[in-house]
């Protein structure tokens, strides 16, 4: 039975951490996100990221990775329930859409108490996959919802 | 004196004063766009009598085309929206901005830089 690894907070005040048993060195990151509504008032809401200090090291999966980001993911909604998270995948390297497959299926592990809402944008120079996670029982859920698909595809269009 | 206000779908509000035959339109995006307001002070009381909605409908709708065909030249023109607050002055797609930031924040863990000094990038601890 796989565990998640200790997460501690970075030294530079912006981040988590967690290292593998493998060496590697992990950072988790929250920052403020702009989405808008249809009055194109602005909504102040979160993104979030990870990333990994030798990303060409990583050479099997490790599942406790999974299960460390999704406890980080479940513990920003225990103590913000009424928040909401934006995730983008990286596309420079040409794998969004795999790393966009991989959260999903993710995602679909953590419980049920949270639901994921994606957009997909792709034209001739770049493909965006967005998705937002928020509580089923947010009071806000309609509103954030709506503003998610707003602003992208504002933007997209 | 009566005053009446109309919202069309959030996007403006009408405030009909019709005793005094102002008619005041007050749309958030005008604003932003250096139109604080647009105020028709000939109308005569007459145009306000009757079917009140209807005349409050053609108006709303001609603010509604006049918005649209503002917000679609200035986002053509600057990227920016018209209206919103800071919304509005957002000059870059912000799903753009968060991915180039992600790749600033990926070389930055590769390279052993502070995440805190990288610049234009407002990180959280919510945990």
């Amino acid at each position: 039975m796989s565990a998640r690894y200790e997460i501690a907070p970075g030294d530079d005040g912006a981040s988590y951490r967690f290292t593998t048993i493998s060496g590697l060195t992990y950072i988790a990151y929250f920052t403020e996100f702009f989405m808008m509504n249809e009055d194109q008032e602005e909504i102040t809401t979160y993104s979030f990221g990870f990333t990994c200090d030798r990303m060409e090291d990583i050479q099997r999966h490790d599942t406790r990775v999974k299960q460390t980001i999704i406890y980080i993911i479940q513990d920003f909604f225990d103590n913000q329930p009424e928040d909401v998270l934006l995730y983008m995948c990286m596309t420079d390297d040409g794998r969004a859409r795999n790393r966009h497959i991989a959260f999903g299926r993710w995602f679909r592990d953590v419980n049920e108490s949270l639901e994921k809402h994606n957009f997909t944008y792709r034209d001739d120079n770049s493909e965006f996959y967005s998705s937002i996670l928020l509580k089923t029982t947010n009071p806000n859920k309609k509103r954030f919802i709506d503003a998610f698909y707003f602003t992208n595809q504002y933007w997209a269009d | 004196m009566n005053t009446l206000k109309l919202s069309g779908k959030g996007k403006a509000v009408i405030i009909l004063q019709s005793e005094t035959t102002v008619i005041k339109v007050r749309c958030p995006g005008l604003r932003t766009a250096g139109v604080p307001a647009i105020t028709m002070e000939n109308f005569t009381s007459s145009l306000c009598i009757g079917p009140e909605a209807i005349l409050l409908n053609f108006v709303l709708n001609q603010l509604l085309m006049i918005f649209a065909i503002m917000k679609a030249e200035k986002k053509a023109t600057t990227g920016m929206s018209v209206s919103g607050k800071k919304a509005a002055d957002q000059k870059t797609n912000p799903f753009v901005k968060l991915m180039e930031d992600k790749k600033r924040i990926a070389q930055a863990v590769k390279n052993k830089v502070s995440l805190a000094t990288l610049k234009d990038i407002k990180f959280v601890r919510p945990l």
